[in-house]
Formats: structure tokens, sequence, C-alpha cells
């Protein structure tokens, strides 16, 4: 474990007068202050009407790693009591609830692997040392942190005329993909199709009503030193509401194209902490003609079996923040509505409520962690069988990254549609719910909709594709 | 009223205790099925009713359901749901049969006798089904409720086996369930069912 004394500073959030992108200062940060490692919650999908309105660059001042979760969660509850003491101290804080004014004002990072103790996948928490926030409807930027001479000069450098980034990787070559299951693709197929059929049979017996098998492909290929271009070069493909580029640790990196998030809690105009999380269950792929496209959708919507399989993840995710929500707050604004992204039409639901007032962070990551669209219903049972079928950890796939603001709010995303980068190996899990009507070579297929869209785009990034 | 939730490790529990909340004013004991033992009940002289909550697993597996061998000797009324009722129907000798087809996360219309719980509540309502059991009764006269649909043979949605002193009954489908009508309904006519009985 490495835990820094050091306290999350407090410091003023002021409005920027720059006119950029968040792709455009990010680059320019990243090549400018090489020496910090720079974190970006990248709310790429930018037409208007997206969930997240939020982009996030933040500069990590410590990183703390914890083996056990338990550790994790005692720090991240001494850290969010002491965000609290703050806003009981200074009630004007919580006037930051507009829906104009950052929600991130300073605070820590948090990214849970699915696992609760492994000692490959520690707990990361870090704090934050200045964050840029920019909010895509009104194109405004905010800046939370130490002033310095550097941000003065930051518009008069971002108006200078920069150098196309260039994201064509030098060729590596052709890299080969495999699943954990087996070393080619067609046995991996074989050995998930008797996966599926083991959690069919588990459902007919009544062990489980559906279970969210996952599975992970990986190849080995040294990328660690160009993940910010491989980041760019992926998002530029696969836009995501909640997508992130996290060097976790000299190790890891994730390069997020999520479209879910997994909990928001945010302060409400009547002094309430507001619980609110959009669980995805139910997938399409898209297609480039307009009509199929639209029928997809359609067939999405009506679908019985999406239906059961989005149902069932809505009433588990009641469950868990009725453990601590008020009585009678727990409502379900949306239910089964079809969303599309880039690559795929997606079937979403949003459940909310409002938090009981004496309910720590950890005490909310405990009763709704794992999400429940990861794991099945019911939730403990799921879990005990897929560790089993699966025979392996999932790591940081699964688990969530998120932050926890100073300012009360938190927002954390599915860790999934994410490449993990390795020192010599990258990897990204998929899988899909299986309930009894599952048919195994549709839910196969269904895996490789959610993966293939970052294997091709990396399979194009290491052989040299430009665009 | 005060009601005592027992838990069989579900995802659903806590909606159940929320609905009760909501119906009877006072946030259920919750306790785990593995967690309490008989002489416990004692220690609890302000609870009214017990629900006998949902479940993976089977109803006569101990591992699933430890609470089934010794609640109904208890002098409680009982509301059981899913994997509770079928826990109920067994303690009165019924069988415990597994669907041809599962049922999980699917919304069927239900028909009922009009009474007791279902006092009130319009036939062929909307219901979510979460069960791969069912039960077969041996006497068809505590059936109250039963899947209304020309292929299935009727199963079983909703049981009686209440005196005048305890009311004992139960669903076999979800009341809490987001999706199942009349829920609040449900739960209010039991506390009636219990409150007529004190």
């Amino acid at each position: 474990m490495n835990q820094s004394n050091q306290k999350s500073a407090k410091h003023p959030t002021t409005r920027l007068a720059i006119h950029c992108s968040p792709e455009e200062l990010m680059g320019h940060l990243v090549e400018s202050e090489t020496q910090k490692n720079w974190i970006w919650f990248d709310s790429s999908l930018d037409d208007g009407r997206s969930t997240n309105q939020w982009s996030f660059i933040f500069a990590e001042a410590s990183r703390n790693e914890f083996q056990t979760r338990t550790e994790a969660l005692t720090f991240l509850d001494e850290l969010t009591c002491e965000f609290r003491a703050n806003l009981e101290r200074s009630p004007e804080s919580l006037q930051s609830t507009s829906d104009s004014s950052p929600p991130f004002t300073g605070g820590a990072l948090i990214a849970l692997p699915y696992e609760e103790n492994h000692a490959e996948f520690p707990t990361i928490i870090t704090l934050v040392e200045k964050s840029f926030a920019f909010h895509h409807p009104s194109q405004t930027w905010f800046f939370t942190g130490p002033s310095e001479e550097s941000l003065l000069k930051l518009n008069l450098k971002l108006n200078e005329p920069t150098a196309v980034a260039n994201d064509t990787a030098n060729p590596v070559g052709e890299i080969n993909w495999r699943s954990r299951e087996a070393p080619t693709l067609e046995a991996s197929h074989e050995v998930y199709l008797e996966k599926i059929e083991a959690c069919r049979e588990l459902t007919r017996v009544g062990e489980c009503y559906e279970l969210c098998l996952t599975t992970q492909f990986a190849a080995q290929a040294k990328l660690s030193s160009k993940v910010f271009s491989l980041y760019r070069f992926l998002r530029k493909r696969s836009k995501a509401p909640f997508s992130f580029y996290w060097r976790l640790n000299p190790k890891t990196a994730l390069l997020s194209a999520s479209p879910e998030r997994f909990l928001q809690i945010k302060p409400t105009a009547n002094k309430e902490l507001q619980i609110l999380s959009s669980p995805i269950k139910g997938t399409r792929k898209r297609s480039t003609d307009p009509h199929v496209d639209g029928e997809l959708k359609k067939d999405l919507a009506v679908n019985p079996k999406d239906r059961s399989e989005n149902l069932m993840i809505v009433d588990l995710i009641r469950n868990d923040l009725g453990r601590i929500c008020k009585t009678e707050s727990v409502a379900v604004p949306d239910f089964l509505k079809v969303e599309s992204f880039s690559t795929v039409h997606q079937l979403i639901s949003t459940i909310t409520g409002n938090l009981h007032d004496d309910v720590s962070l950890s005490q909310v990551i405990t009763a709704c962690f794992p999400g429940g669209s990861m794991t099945g219903a019911p939730k403990i049972r799921s879990m005990q069988h897929l560790a089993k079928i699966e025979g392996r950890p999932r790591g940081y796939y699964s688990g969530i990254v998120g932050y926890a603001s100073r300012s009360g709010h938190c927002d954390f995303a599915m860790t999934i549609r994410t490449l993990l980068v390795g020192q010599d190996e990258i990897s990204v899990g998929a899988g899909g719910a299986i309930l009894f009507e599952s048919d195994p070579e549709s839910e196969w297929q269904e895996v490789l909709i959610k993966a293939n869209p970052i294997i091709e785009r990396v399979n194009e990034f290491v052989g040299g594709v430009t665009n | 009223m005060r009601v005592l939730l027992i838990d069989h490790y579900d995802s659903f529990t806590y909606n159940l205790a929320q609905l009760l909340a909501s119906v009877t004013g006072f946030f259920p004991t919750v306790i785990a099925h593995d967690q309490i033992q008989e002489t416990d009940l004692e220690q609890m002289p302000e609870i009214e009713a017990i629900v006998l909550g949902p479940g993976p697993g089977r109803a006569d597996r101990i591992e699933d359901s430890r609470v089934s061998s010794w609640i109904f000797q208890s002098r409680f009324s009982i509301l059981g749901i899913c994997l509770g009722h079928q826990a109920l129907a067994l303690s009165q000798g019924a069988e415990l049969r597994l669907l041809d087809k599962p049922a999980h996360g699917i919304e069927s219309k239900i028909e009922h006798r009009g009474q007791g719980l279902f006092k009130g509540i319009p036939n062929q309502f909307t219901a979510v089904r979460y069960h791969s059991w069912h039960v077969k009764l041996s006497e068809s006269i505590h059936t109250n409720a039963w899947v209304s649909d020309n292929t299935s043979d009727k199963t079983t949605m909703g049981i009686d086996y209440s005196t005048k002193t305890q009311a004992r009954v139960g669903l076999q489908f979800h009341p809490e369930s987001v999706a199942t009508e009349y829920g609040t309904k449900l739960i209010e006519n039991f506390c009636q069912m219990v409150k007529q009985r004190q």
C-alpha cells in the first residue's frame, strides 16, 4: 500500500476564458506538462442530448493503492467525511447545484476492481491537484486548483497554431488476439457456448434468474508508451458519454468508451442527496443501412427477452437503492428506453432515490457494488456461480471508475467497453446476460458486437491506419 | 404494524421492505434466514406478522431456507413470497415441481377468486414472476390465484391456509416488482387479514 498523508487541498473554482475542445486542451496539457499524470473523464458523445454534460481533465496530486476493498473504503470515508464537514461549514458551496456549475470542485478519483481483494488489481484512489471542467451544452470551461502563471499563458498557447495530432502509431505490425478461455477464437467460441449452457441450466433449476457471463480477449503488445495517442484513435470511432482515459499506475492504463452510468450522487435544492443509476441490459448492433438500423432498434424496444433482462436488473437496482434510500423515495423515471451509440443500440433504465441522511459513500458502494448489470440476479448467488464458471478474475473490467467531489457530487461509470493496457499485454472484457431463453450462438455474437469495435480499432492502430 | 422480513439473500428483499414500510409506516426488521432461530422470536414482542421473502434455490433445501423447518409452528401470521410461498405450501403437504420453462422477469396476467389478499383487485391484473419451481397443492381449495393463459396448466400464483387466528398466505409472483400492478393493495390486504385475526 502506498498511502499519502496529503489531504486534498481546497481551491476556488473559476470560469476560464478559453475556447477549445476537451480534446485540444487535453492534448496541450499532455504535451506541455509531461511530468504530470493527466486523467480525462471524457463525455465524448457530444450531441446535445447526452446523459453526461460534463467532461473533466484532472492532474493527479497523489495516488493511493489498496489491496483490500475494506481499506480503500475506510480511506474514502475519511476523505468524504472531511468533504461533508467542509460543506456544513460553508453551505454556500451547496449552491453549486445549478446545472451549469461544475459538479467536481476538487476531491478524489476512484478505480474499483470487480474482486474484493485481489493482489493483481488494487483499488486506486487518486487525489486531484487541479481540474478543468467542460460544460458541453454551454461550451464553457472551469478551473479548480491553485492559480498559476501557466494558467494565464494557457489561452495564448492554445491560440497558437499547433501541430495536428498525429495518432498514426509507428506500425508495430500484427497482433494476435486470443480469449482467456482458449488460445484461438474458434476454441473460445466452443468453450463459451458450454459456459452459456451451464448458466442456462442454473436458471432452469432456479439457482439464478439471469447471469451476466463475461469473457476477456487479450493480445501481447507493448503499447504503454503510446496510450494517449491510442486513446485518441479509439475515441474517434466510439463516442460514449462515460468514456475515460486513466493511467492508473505505471503498470496499467484504462482506455474506455463506457456508455453506462453506475451511480451518480448529487445534492438537490431541498438539501437531499439524490442517487441515480442507469443500468444497461439489451444490445443490438447498429447497421449502416438506416432502414435496417431502425428495425434493429424497434426489435430491441419490443423483444420479450430483452425486456425481461432489463426488468430484472431494474428490480435489482431498486433493491440496492432501497437499502440506503428513504422510504418511498425510490423511483424509476426511465423504464426500458432505447439509446443509440456509435456502434450499438442499448436498452437503458434509470432508477433514482434520496439517500438517508447518515449514509456514507462506503455504505452506498457496499449496497450497490458490483453493479447488477454485470452480475445478474440474485446478485450474491449469481456472483458465486459466475466465479466458478468464469474461472478467473475480472479485475478492473466490470468494476467502476468515477469521482467523489468535495461539493458532495459523485459520478461513477461502469468499466465496460474498456481497453486495459498493461506493460506487455492489452485486454478487453465483454459479456451478456444469460437467461433460459438465451440462444447460445446469439449470446456469443453479442460478446463480439461489444468487443470487436475495440479489437478492430486497436488492430488498425498497430497496423498503421491513419484515421 | 411491525413486520419481521426474512431475507433469503435475494436481490429483491429491500423492494419488499420498502413496500412494507410504505404500507405499515414502519421499516420492517430484516434478518437473513440463516441468522435467526426460533427462540429469537420471543425477544421480539413488537412483531405482529412475518413476511417470508423470495430467494434463489429450492424451498425444500435447508441451506436455501433454514427458517422453513420451524417458522410455520409459530403463532404468527405469515405472508410468503416466491420461495417463501413455496415453503408455506410444502409445510401443508404440497409438492414442489419444476416449470417446463422457467419464468424469470415474466409479466403474466393473474386470475383469482377475489378473496383474502386479492380482495378489491380486478381480475387479469399484471404481475411479475421470478421462478423455476411451482407448487402443486394437495387440496385445490387453498388455491386462490393462478396464471391466466391458455397454454399453461394454470400455475398456482396465490395460496391461502389462513385460520381464525392466523393469516397464512402466499404469492408465487413478486408484488414488489416495478411492473406488478396492485402491489400496495396486496400488502394492505395482508395487513387487514392480520388485524382481523388479532
